[in-house]
């Protein structure tokens, strides 16, 4: 496939590798270099890209995430100090709940972390979250479940996904 | 009842978000280059392997290879198995994320510990990595930083954190960046920190974008604004104060680099790009080719003049980059990197069609401080191959991976040999050099080597152990 196949693959995934990129990175900057750095890592990549599990768009986002942690380990960069990003807003008690599952989401491992935004902040299918995430179907099921819990939420990815 | 994952997660991602801006899609594109890099063909990695497999069986036991070309690629394929022909210094079990080394004996790096929300560390050798002493354990240790000493006494360790005032989505507002630094200052060599207060450039949160000493420093402040007003500022006392030198040169491009040789000679790069974009219904965005691509100053940065580089045929209708020109005495080194489109090219029939990308590092020269450059030459490596080090005007190290490309002779011979084991690189980059002698250099993300001898041997550093 040649460069403009390229940007028609590509062009709608840019806002979606972007919210990911966000989830991970809290900051729009890195985000947006952490997008670029990785769509030009695709596309020199793109000629041993196979229709994989999860196809084009698995495939790319895979990438995107190995920028980010690329860009958490290799540069001056750790996960963000959740617990010192701004206040939430509405009542005392809800910004206390916030708080708390702030704490409890940066204690999470960096890959549980993925597996949440790409379920629940991006909206994939669980097969797509695995594939991204490099795991079996089940194996992404369990350690969904596994990290929901750890933040004392109700989880269910079929119900989840039905509302 | 126990709140719903995807409310809370959203929630919280909600909490922080900035959307990005309206053109990344273009942005993006047009960072991309006509065509990708170019694979290794098939039979190429073949060759390769297969001669790396012999090369490796006859040196086992033999410290170093030397290999003797005159240009080109000689990095040893991936295929090799990891740790063979070289030099294999022993790995951190942390993240060496930064370092300072300002002398052959004394230097600096940050750790950061491969556990969540571990700390950042900063750990000091005076006796040349033999021995080491955790100096400052930064308070909340996570973040982006950059750490700058300036003598054996005197440096700056600055960690962006969160912001904590409302967000504001006027750009340049307070507010209107998520992180802002946080500045610690040392004048004993490491030994005591202070939290200095410092005025928030929100337009431009990252700090100065040159820093000639601890005092005095220039940015480009304005990239925030729509279109961008790109402002040069001044300070002298260590970015307490800002003062307004006028505007950048007209065609300067936002991604320009700055630098300074000394308080009143600065250059200003600008990088040309020919990549093509198409948006969302394949109409071909046309870029825009800077108005030049090198800037001088004479008087501080109040005005700017073009400078005219002699570039290869081949570079009028490709990508152009940058590094900013490097000085000794009035011999100056300017490095850039030609790449661009090429033929077709398929490396394996049973590959989807694709083009062959290709990139060549040239070096120019100049004698007379930058005035005019010449000696037009292509370089076997450099710049995004894995970094340049420049012991003076004629002696250099490229490298590539584990191997080390040299010349003693301003680029007219090369000699090219395997320094460190396979699978290992060197990092080089400007603040590993120190003089015509002492080199540190980080290997990947947690290793260390220096040399004392300008690159001829090179020995591991242990690093420290950290609780």
């Amino acid at each position: 496939m040649d460069r403009a196949g390229f940007d028609g693959l590509i062009t709608p995934l840019v806002e979606p590798a972007y919210r990911l990129a966000f989830a991970m990175l809290r900051q729009r900057m890195a985000a947006e270099d952490a997008v670029q750095e990785a769509t030009l890592k695709a596309w020199n990549k793109f000629a041993s890209f196979r229709n994989e599990r999860g196809g084009f768009r698995a495939w790319y986002l895979t990438i995107v995430a190995n920028e980010c942690r690329s860009l958490q380990r290799g540069r001056w960069w750790s996960v963000l100090r959740f617990d010192e990003v701004r206040p939430p807003q509405g009542s005392d008690e809800a910004a206390m709940t916030a708080s708390d599952l702030r704490q409890t989401i940066a204690r999470l491992s960096r890959s549980d972390r993925l597996l949440l935004y790409l379920f629940y902040w991006l909206d994939f299918p669980l097969e797509e979250v695995a594939a991204v995430a490099g795991l079996s179907t089940g194996a992404a099921r369990a350690r969904l479940y596994r990290a929901v819990g750890r933040l004392r939420l109700e989880f269910d990815p079929s119900k989840e996904k039905s509302t | 009842m126990k709140p719903s994952a995807r409310s809370a997660i959203r929630n919280d991602v909600l909490a922080d978000y900035e959307a990005p801006r309206p053109d990344l899609v273009v942005r993006v594109l047009r960072a991309i280059p006509e065509s990708p890099k170019r694979p290794a063909s098939h039979r190429g990695r073949v060759a390769l392997q297969t001669a790396a497999v012999v090369m490796a069986a006859l040196v086992i036991g033999i410290a170093t290879v030397g290999l003797r070309v005159t240009r080109g690629d000689i990095a040893l394929p991936a295929g090799l198995p990891f740790g063979v022909g070289g030099l294999h210094p022993p790995a951190a079990s942390y993240s060496i994320v930064d370092a300072q080394y300002i002398s052959a004996d004394t230097a600096w790096i940050i750790a950061q510990l491969h556990v969540h929300n571990g700390p950042t560390v900063l750990l000091n050798t005076t006796d040349g990595g033999k021995t080491w002493h955790e100096q400052f354990r930064i308070p909340d240790g996570s973040g982006i930083g950059s750490l700058r000493f300036w003598n054996a006494m005197d440096g700056d360790l600055v960690e962006m954190v969160p912001s904590t005032l409302p967000p504001s989505k006027t750009p340049g507002a307070p507010g209107s960046s998520n992180m802002v630094p946080r500045t610690y200052r040392t004048h004993d060599g490491g030994a005591h920190w202070s939290l200095i207060d410092l005025p928030i450039d929100w337009s431009n949160p990252f700090g100065p974008d040159f820093s000639l000493t601890q005092l005095e420093a220039w940015r480009i402040s304005g990239r925030e604004l729509r279109p961008p007003k790109l402002d040069l500022q001044h300070t002298t006392d260590g970015g307490v104060h800002w003062t307004s030198l006028g505007a950048i040169p007209a065609g300067a491009s936002l991604s320009s680099d700055l630098t300074f040789t000394d308080r009143h000679t600065g250059w200003l790069t600008a990088n040309q790009s020919k990549s093509n974009a198409w948006d969302a219904s394949g109409k071909p965005i046309t870029s825009t080719d800077p108005t030049a691509l090198i800037w001088v100053t004479r008087d501080g940065g109040q005005t700017w003049a073009p400078v005219d580089l002699p570039l290869p045929a081949e570079a009028a209708a490709n990508n152009v980059r940058l590094e900013p020109p490097l000085f000794f005495g009035n011999d100056g080194l300017l490095e850039f990197e030609v790449n661009g489109p090429p033929p077709t090219f398929q490396p394996d029939p049973s590959q989807p069609p694709t083009t062959q990308s290709w990139m060549h590092s040239y070096m120019l020269q100049s004698h007379d401080g930058g005035r005019t450059w010449g000696e037009l030459q292509q370089t076997p490596g450099g710049l995004q191959q894995g970094g340049a080090l420049f012991f003076d005007a004629r002696h250099w190290l490229l490298s590539r991976g584990p191997d080390i490309s040299e010349t003693v002779d301003a680029g007219k011979t090369w000699t090219t040999r395997q320094v460190l084991a396979s699978g290992l690189a060197f990092s080089f980059a400007p603040w590993n050099y120190i003089d015509g002698k002492a080199v540190w250099s980080q290997v990947g993300a947690d290793r260390l080597v220096r040399s004392t001898d300008g690159g001829a041997h090179w020995t591991a550093v242990t690093p420290p152990t950290i609780n």
